[in-house]
């Protein structure tokens, strides 16, 4: 089928509708990797790990280039050490209790991203603020497949109250979509690649697969009549419902009208499917990471969340000797034993984040290295994970935002800094101006 | 346990008073709320119209609560100090304190537990504690004649719902919510409506599950055979291809290539004829893909072609059958008509001989293929009934001539007709009206009203089911009857006894006893060996197979903590040190004389509650107060140190003693004086659920002393005590219930009905199945508040 017939096959459904001839004809991904390369994306990423750090052996001793030996934590990441800056002093003040009482891994998840006090509750009326991937996302996810991204290696809470009275929704989202929805992540890198290039349908027609997209296509021009008939029998917070499903369906026609994806389908042959959840927690990670730089490679999309596990994860590390779970390791009581087990945890993140930080380096991209071409910010909405302080944050972020960002330092702000000021000052390189994301006060000064 | 529930249906019927037999009259007595609640229906009515008692409701708060609070309450919870956030003194007035009802049942619930004040405090007499009790339910249920129904947001299915779903509503078994993304969880449970979100994430699961469902339920498969005419065919040697045939004239082989679309067994068949001459018939060769299959000889001339068949074995893909001529005779001294021996081939076909028979989900929409030029009458009667069946209610006439318009383009589109039907059907599986559980007010509609027949029988099947109401129950809706108590009352027993109430099992007995924590429980295998996946999958299936028990046989509720009997194969059994269980299937096995009996014994139980590498009694105290008792624990402070695995942190030799030394504390005391007496109630049970009379040499003590002063010595004893309040746990289940088939969480408001079913349940001696009929009757399950 043509456009033409396209055409008259959706006027017969009775819906009038622009048809993005032009972008079908232009490929979008296929532009994208024409362009010199100056001109290359920047991409933003977000790497998320629970439970806090064991500070002693995160922060480098002085302010200034990253020199010497650097501590425990960070040495699996030394040979990049001029490809990343650490930060201090950024803070969550809406992680903080504030009168909320109890549940700081749910709270400081929620506000990670969004700088936000998340309302408490168990269930109704859940409330956050859209989180800085999800404000960039709407703005440069426009032009690829995916606006966003989001992956993680635990799927959310499997019962029971997830944190001191706020809704497992808190404590298994970085990314929200809206003040009221969070974006789910997918955690099996078969799922990620299937959506990413397609469920194995590489033998299909041309013809068949343009069929389908068109039954597609009126299918939901059928359904969203449906929902819209729904609307004025409905209450405030069923309409919040009704909302997510107009919008998922329109993340659908999108990707259904605009993208052709020729020059991922070539990078997903290279590299070939993943058969599931691998059982070693680090291949799990390292994985994801994968998936996520060939969505980045392929410009599928340019903003990505990862939570390496959702906060208050107590999850065992056998392979590294800690057979305790995390959260009852991170609870260390000053015990000895117990902060050198949460440094061996917080080691292990690190050592896949070396992982994924050098394959960024080794891929190019343009006349550069994917990692030259990205923002990645790595670290947790808690600092110590016994005192849940949530300042002094361990933050880290690497990638150079195409040449704009200069990297290899310890940079050291008055604590108490916002954490969003961060973000405000990223969102602000990829052409996203914004005068404040939740309790921002301004740009963050010394990195750009 | 399949055939036993049915067999025991009717014993069941008769337990739950519904086929009374003049023996059984009088054992259990079913107490509908309506005839014996805490009010009549006119008590009702006339406190609805009394306006609020004034000056007695303010009396409540300055004469009961405030001198009870103020004496004992006030140094620590008083506007001043507010520790853990609490003030019990700010409250001005009575309408304050009512807006903040569940606060004060907390502290009502603490108070009559003896956990508050603690010890050292000024210490209330039991008639004062009493008294404050009764202040605060009086305080709550003032109001009771005046409440709401309250009201569910808009409730998506979750996974479990969805796949249950399809099995039932599309009879395919295949489970496409699998790969969905994880439901959130609120309130405990991953039906919530507030909290269960749609992201576009899922949309596009939606989208793409439809499109598989639709493949797997409707065949599109050619069963027609493949027919290759003889003047498609290639010739090798002496063969000429002409405009209806190919002809073999002498030594050759005409080939038909076959482009086959699924493996399996056809029939090859070849359709010729000869041109006889000389004493034999003509004989050809037949190969496939070059490998000679057989030889015939074709005795048919021109006038009746004849037909040869073979089976043949293909696989998928590219394929040639080939017809060699092997007898080519010429003799020119013979009459021109039998002179030459020539050999025509008209068609080569294949036919696929096991094509499956056509699945039930086929039938079920496409029950026979219809008639040309009567598709479309027939799709729209099919699309009618589905759209009803999945939509949970009758469709309207445009919402069939929509889907309609649907077809009609397929039909354009030179689609067959099944195709067709997929295409509507995956319309139908992500309409809002399929993946919502919709329940709808007119614009500007105030107050209460009562769910449709629809609604009700909606909410009825995703409670007991996790699943599409069946056929039975659309049919009482139709016919307005399900709203009828007794009605409701037969149709909620019927639905219990249906092997579809395994979905209470896998989704709230899974989530009300978080045996899904299960999953990520990993004990150190050094020192739990032989605890690997498949064991914990059959701890989980003890539990549950004994929840299902409880139900089917209608039993006490106050079995799930002291029935003496449990589910076991022989590996579980082993595992308990239990004699003479053979074989892998779970059975109902008698505990009288063991030290186990309840879940609170139970492996599942005691391995959620235990760390990798030993015991927990604060968890397994923390369980208990949580899901039993109904008085969960504040979350420690930040910045205590627990125990080290090791005794690090604290020095005594044994665990308890190391806890003892943890609990005094004064932060650490008022919470855990509560938890570990409990715990260590518990500590004859490992951290995977065997018994055990030491620990690291050390003998266990598993004696406590509850905050009130009852002491206990080993589970069996302290199983005594917790069932010394059988209401307290009553209430705990009715709240956990009730929120799970409701999809809300409870409020305030909700305090009355929660009181009225655990009257129902302690009227009917704790039955569960009377338990679970007293939810299905209550106001917030069968009626909405249009106000949010």
């Amino acid at each position: 089928m043509n456009h033409i017939d396209r055409k008259t096959f959706l006027r017969g459904v009775g819906t009038a509708m622009a048809l993005p001839v032009l972008e079908k004809m232009f490929p979008i991904t296929a532009l994208a990797s024409s362009l010199p390369a100056q001109a290359k994306p920047v991409r933003m990423a977000f790497l998320f790990v629970p439970n806090g750090v064991e500070i002693n052996h995160w922060t480098p001793k002085a302010a200034g280039a990253l020199s010497g030996e650097l501590p425990q934590i960070l040495q699996p990441l030394a040979e990049l050490r001029n490809d990343f800056n650490v930060l201090t002093g950024l803070t969550q003040h809406h992680a903080r209790a504030n009168g909320d009482g109890p549940g700081d891994h749910a709270r400081s998840t929620a506000c990670w991203l969004t700088g936000v006090q998340a309302k408490k509750t168990a269930g109704s009326d859940i409330r956050n603020g859209v989180s800085a991937d999800q404000v960039a996302a709407r703005e440069i996810g426009r032009t690829t497949k995916f606006a966003s991204l989001e992956i993680g290696c635990e799927r959310g809470g499997v019962s029971g109250d997830c944190d001191s009275g706020y809704s497992c929704a808190y404590s298994s989202n970085v990314s929200w979509r809206s003040e009221n929805t969070p974006v789910a992540k997918e955690v099996n890198p078969r799922l990620v690649f299937e959506r990413l290039f397609g469920n194995g349908k590489a033998g299909e027609e041309k013809e068949a697969q343009t069929r389908r997209d068109l039954f597609r296509q009126s299918i939901l021009d059928l359904v969203s009549e449906d929902a819209s008939r729904l609307k004025g029998q409905l209450g405030t917070r069923d309409l919040r419902k009704l909302d997510e499903y107009f919008e998922g369906v329109r993340e659908i026609e999108k990707r259904l009208q605009k993208f052709e994806n020729s020059q991922a389908a070539l990078i997903a042959a290279g590299v070939g499917k993943p058969n599931g959840i691998p059982a070693d927690y680090g291949e799990h990670i390292r994985l994801m990471g994968d998936m996520m730089i060939l969505a980045f490679q392929a410009d599928l999309t340019r903003v990505c969340t990862f939570m390496f596990a959702n906060d208050g994860s107590n999850r065992s590390y056998h392979q590294i000797g800690v057979s305790e779970g995390h959260h009852d390791v991170s609870h260390h009581g000053r015990d000895p034993k117990k902060l050198e087990k949460k440094r061996q945890i917080d080691q292990f993140h690190t050592e896949q984040l070396a992982y994924i930080l050098r394959k960024m380096k080794e891929t190019k991209d343009g006349d550069a290295t994917l990692l030259d071409n990205t923002m990645l910010v790595y670290g947790g909405g808690i600092s110590d994970g016994d005192r849940h302080n949530h300042d002094n944050l361990p933050i880290l972020m690497a990638g150079r935002a195409g040449g704009r960002l200069k990297t290899g330092q310890h940079i050291v702000y008055p604590n108490e800094t916002p954490m969003t000021n961060l973000f405000l000052s990223m969102l602000d390189k990829v052409g996203v101006r914004m005068d404040k994301l939740g309790d921002s006060t301004g740009k963050l000064q010394g990195l750009f | 346990m399949r055939s036993k529930r049915n067999s025991g249906y009717i014993e069941f019927l008769k337990l739950v008073g519904l086929a009374t037999t003049s023996s059984l009259l009088g054992v259990v007595i079913l107490v509908t709320p309506q005839t014996k609640g805490t009010k009549s229906g006119a008590q009702k009515a006339a406190v609805k119209k009394a306006p609020a008692k004034a000056t007695a409701s303010g009396d409540l708060l300055k004469a009961d609560l405030s001198p009870f609070v103020n004496k004992y309450c006030a140094s620590c919870h008083g506007n001043t100090s507010q520790v853990a956030g609490l003030s019990l003194t700010k409250y001005k007035s009575l309408t304050e304190a009512k807006a903040a009802a569940e606060i004060w049942q907390r502290a009502a619930s603490n108070v009559s537990n003896s956990h508050m004040p603690p010890k050292g405090m000024k210490m209330p007499t039991t008639a004062e504690r009493q008294k404050f009790v009764d202040a605060v339910k009086r305080l709550v249920s003032e109001d009771c004649g005046v409440t709401s129904p309250g009201r569910v947001t808009l409730r998506r299915l979750n996974r479990a719902e969805y796949n249950n779903t399809i099995r039932d509503l599309i009879g395919v078994d295949y489970r496409p919510a699998d790969d969905f993304p994880s439901d959130d969880v609120g309130y405990g449970f991953d039906n919530i409506g507030d909290v269960l979100s749609l992201s576009p994430l899922l949309m596009e699961k939606y989208l793409d599950a439809a499109e598989q469902i639709a493949v797997r339920a409707i065949s599109t498969e050619k069963r027609v055979p493949i027919v290759i005419q003889g003047s498609n065919m290639t010739g090798k040697g002496a063969v000429q291809i002409d405009d209806d045939s190919a002809d073999l004239a002498s030594y050759g082989t005409a080939t038909a290539t076959f482009n086959v679309p699924r493996p399996g067994r056809y029939s090859i068949s070849i359709s010729g004829y000869q041109y006889k001459a000389g004493p034999d018939n003509a004989k050809v060769a037949v190969d496939v893909d070059g490998t000679p299959v057989s030889e015939f000889v074709i005795p048919e001339t021109r006038e009746k072609a004849g037909t040869f068949t073979l089976p043949f074995k293909f696989s998928k893909g590219t394929h040639t059958v080939g017809i060699t001529f092997l007898n080519d005779f010429y003799d020119a001294k013979l009459p021109a008509d039998r002179r030459d021996r020539n050999v025509t081939i008209k068609s080569v076909s294949l036919s696929l001989l096991d094509a499956a028979p056509l699945p039930e989900s086929h039938l079920r929409l496409i029950p026979e293929s219809p008639e040309p030029g009567k598709e479309r009458t027939a799709a729209e009667k099919t699309l009618r009934d589905l759209a009803t069946r999945a939509y949970r209610r009758p469709v309207s006439q445009d919402e069939v001539a929509s889907l309609l318009k649907l077809y009609d383009l397929t039909a354009q589109a030179k689609e067959p007709y099944e195709k067709r039907i997929q295409v509507c059907l995956q319309a139908v599986l992500i309409s809002p009206h399929f993946l919502f559980k919709v329940e709808t007010d007119k614009p500007g509609a105030k107050g209460d009203r009562s769910l449709t027949d629809f609604e009700l029988a909606t909410r009825l099947s995703y409670f007991l089911w996790s699943s599409t109401p069946d056929n039975r129950l659309l049919q009482l809706a139709s016919e307005k009857k399900l709203n009828n108590a007794a009605t409701l009352k037969a149709e909620v027993l019927r639905m219990l006894q249906d092997p579809k109430a395994q979905g209470l099992a896998d989704n709230f007995a899974e989530q009300w006893l978080q045996l899904r924590r299960l999953e990520n429980f990993q004990p150190n295998p050094e020192q739990f060996p032989g605890v690997d996946q498949p064991m914990k999958h059959l701890m989980a299936e003890e539990t549950k197979s004994f929840f299902m028990h409880v139900l089917n046989q209608n039993l006490p509720v106050t079995d799930f903590i002291d029935g003496k009997y449990t589910f076991l194969n022989a590996r579980l059994a082993k595992h308990y040190g239990i004699a003479n269980v053979t074989g892998d299937d779970l059975r109902l096995v008698n505990l009288a004389g063991t030290q186990r009996g309840g879940v609170l014994s139970q492996a599942s139980i005691l391995s959620i509650t235990s760390n990798p590498t030993r015991t927990s009694p604060v968890k397994r105290g923390k369980w208990v107060l949580e899901n039993i008792l109904g008085t969960p624990p504040p979350p420690p402070p930040p910045n205590v140190g627990d125990l080290g695995d090791d005794g690090q942190i604290l020095t005594s030799a044994n665990l308890r003693e190391r806890m003892e030394q943890h609990r005094k504390k004064p932060d650490c005391f008022s919470c855990h004086s509560r938890m570990d007496p409990i715990g260590f109630g518990m500590e004859n049970y490992d951290a995977v659920g065997r018994w055990r009379t030491e620990d690291q040499n050390n003998k266990i003590d598993s004696s406590g002393v509850l905050p009130d002063g009852r002491k206990f010595a080993g589970p069996d004893q302290l199983k005594k005590i917790l069932l010394q309040n059988k209401d307290q746990f009553t209430r705990t289940l009715a709240d956990r219930l009730m929120t799970y088939a409701t999809g809300r969480g409870m409020e305030p408001k909700d305090q009355c009905h929660l009181d009225e079913i655990v009257l129902t349940a302690k009227n009917t001696n704790y039955r569960f199945a009377s338990m679970i009929i007293a939810i299905t009757q209550s106001d917030p399950f069968r009626k909405r508040s249009a106000n949010p």
